[in-house]
């Protein structure tokens, strides 16, 4: 897996330029370019008249894109904003409603991605569950539960093309794995699912920490702002939002603490309804896209995909395009779909196997 | 950017012809700036740390400008050629790259990166550790592995981008990015996935 190079990406992860070391670079940059005399270079392969057309053509375009470029931070702001800010809000109010307390805290998900064959002639989608169950009672067992749920042609379509390849029922990535989506260079894929495999919870939770995390929209927001600390107000945004949704689909807080969060999201700039899609499960939910500021510095799309009647989030996606051999372009993407999180009263399948759980 | 404009928005003009129209404007290559110059600091801010990615993130962009002439289109995009002009300012610092990945093992991560995971709502128990392994191995590399183990990781350029960039054949990119990898998988050992991550 890619594990290796997240954790790069993690320990090398730096926050953008201050707007004062942005400006002191653009102000640098300004120096150096009017100080410049405007020669007048006729390129090789354009004569006079040529060059001049550009420069008037050049004129013309470049200070509106110069305009643009000043909108590109934040252009969903305008008319759809409040579509997803009206989803959001009708999820917290759903979320309100669900059941608070239980003998455990159970989130079950689904992980998967869509990559094209490592021929370039077909998509395949892999799929991995895990589910999570976390018990704050004293002497308790909480655990966890992973199963490799196999690979397999994406599509009808992509299932004639796999078939027409010989049906192979194993991938072995080259070195270039370039358009083919979220996949890692010789990276080997099965297509037969593997075992269900239980073990201590993933990621230790510190109960003292969650229960300090508070409800209402205010409140949360503020504790938020204090643990990211002093970063530009976009990176805060978006760092805010990737809290929130960790907070939804990933920690066992009470209902009220995740309809704060769904509160304090309705509240960011920045998230855009595409109406109503069907998310990798088949469901049918409100998609609301919006963007990730990658460590890198890069943006990348990502969908968020919620249930405003129940209140439960749906899925989260990251899609990419990638390129079969034919030249034709294929949706690629990553996902993680959210089947059940929550508190209950249901126990944990522990396994026969006497999975040793702490 | 990358970024896919919504449909109602005019496309923006494409970064080679900016740099086109700047032989005669010199003041257009200003959107260039804007357009990369975040990215292109946080990759030197995360090799170098934020105080030399100040001043050579900007840098990064006066040899652009000065160099605009010598861009070729045909031999690969700008965003790359810009990482191609970092990684070589870059190069000046390697001891100060090595000081950074050295203190990352001595030092708790969130006291350094203060991007690191101190914005996650839950802690992270054996983070501290994996990482410093992580930043043992990564100083370790050779020059020529580390480049471009993080002109893939941090930039996310693909091969034949780092191969442009670099000047190096497009096998010994692959070769390189393997040997690279196989010795951080080592020094990561069994560390655990975290919950929402990368599936199995």
């Amino acid at each position: 897996m890619d594990d290796d190079l997240t954790a790069v990406r993690d320990l090398l992860s730096a926050p953008g330029p201050t707007r004062e070391t942005a400006d002191k670079g653009r102000a640098r940059l300004r120096d150096e370019l009017s100080r410049r005399p405007r020669r007048w270079v006729t390129p090789l392969r354009t004569g006079m008249v040529a060059a001049a057309l550009a420069t008037a053509l050049g004129v013309a375009v470049i200070m509106p894109s110069d305009d643009l470029v000043l909108l590109t931070p934040d252009p969903t702001t305008a008319s759809t904003a409040p579509t997803a800010r009206q989803i959001l809000l009708a999820a917290a109010t759903a979320m309100a409603r669900t059941p608070s307390d239980g003998d455990y805290w159970r989130a079950r998900t689904v992980t998967g991605k869509l990559i094209v064959s490592p021929d370039r002639g077909y998509v395949l989608r892999r799929d991995s569950a895990s589910e999570t169950w976390l018990t704050r009672a004293a002497g308790g067992r909480s655990g966890s539960f992973n199963q490799y749920l196999g690979a397999r042609p994406a599509t009808e379509k992509d299932k004639l093309a796999w078939q027409a390849a010989g049906g192979p029922v194993s991938w072995r990535y080259p070195d270039d794995v370039t358009g083919m989506g979220f996949i890692g260079a010789g990276e080997t894929v099965q297509s037969a699912p593997g075992a269900r495999v239980g073990g201590a919870p993933k990621e230790p939770v510190d109960w003292d920490e969650v229960n300090r995390i508070p409800a209402g929209a205010a409140p949360l927001r503020s504790y938020l702002e204090a643990r990211i600390g002093a970063v530009s107000p976009r990176e805060l945004d978006s760092r805010l939002r990737k809290s929130c949704m960790e907070i939804l689909s990933g920690l066992p807080v009470s209902p009220e603490v995740r309809a704060s969060a769904y509160q304090v999201m309705a509240s960011l700039p920045g998230m855009t309804a595409e109406g109503e899609v069907t998310d990798p499960l088949g469901r049918t939910g409100q998609a609301l896209r919006y963007q990730v500021n990658r460590p890198e510095g890069q943006v990348s799309d990502a969908r968020f995909v919620v249930d405003p009647d129940s209140g439960f989030p749906l899925a989260n996606e990251t899609k990419g395009v990638g390129r079969l051999a034919d030249g034709q372009s294929v949706e690629v993407s990553s996902f993680t779909a959210y089947q059940q999180i929550g508190w209950t009263d249901e126990e944990p399948d522990w396994g026969s196997d006497g999975v040793h759980a702490e | 950017m990358r970024m896919a404009a919504p449909p109602d928005v005019p496309v923006t003009v494409d970064d080679a012809a900016l740099i086109e129209q700047s032989w005669r404007r010199p003041d257009v290559f200003a959107v260039l700036y804007d357009r990369y110059f975040d990215e292109i600091y946080r990759y030197l801010a995360g090799r170098l740390g934020p105080h030399i990615a100040d001043d050579l993130a900007a840098e990064t962009f006066l040899v652009a400008f000065r160099k605009r002439r010598s861009y070729d289109a045909a031999r690969g995009a700008v965003r790359p050629w810009l990482y191609g002009i970092a990684t070589k300012l870059l190069a000046q610092h390697r001891r100060s790259e090595t000081r950074r990945l050295s203190a990352f093992q001595r030092a708790p991560v969130d006291v350094l990166a203060d991007d690191g995971p101190e914005d996650r709502v839950t802690t992270r128990v054996a983070a501290a550790n994996a990482q410093g392994r992580l930043a043992s191995a990564l100083e370790r590399l050779s020059h020529g592995d580390r480049d471009v183990l993080l002109l893939i990781a941090l930039a996310d350029l693909s091969y034949e981008e780092v191969a442009q960039v670099l000047d190096i054949p497009f096998g010994t990119v692959g070769s390189r990015l393997n040997r690279a990898r196989k010795k951080l998988r080592a020094a990561l050992g069994g560390t655990n996935p975290m919950i929402g991550g990368s599936d199995g």
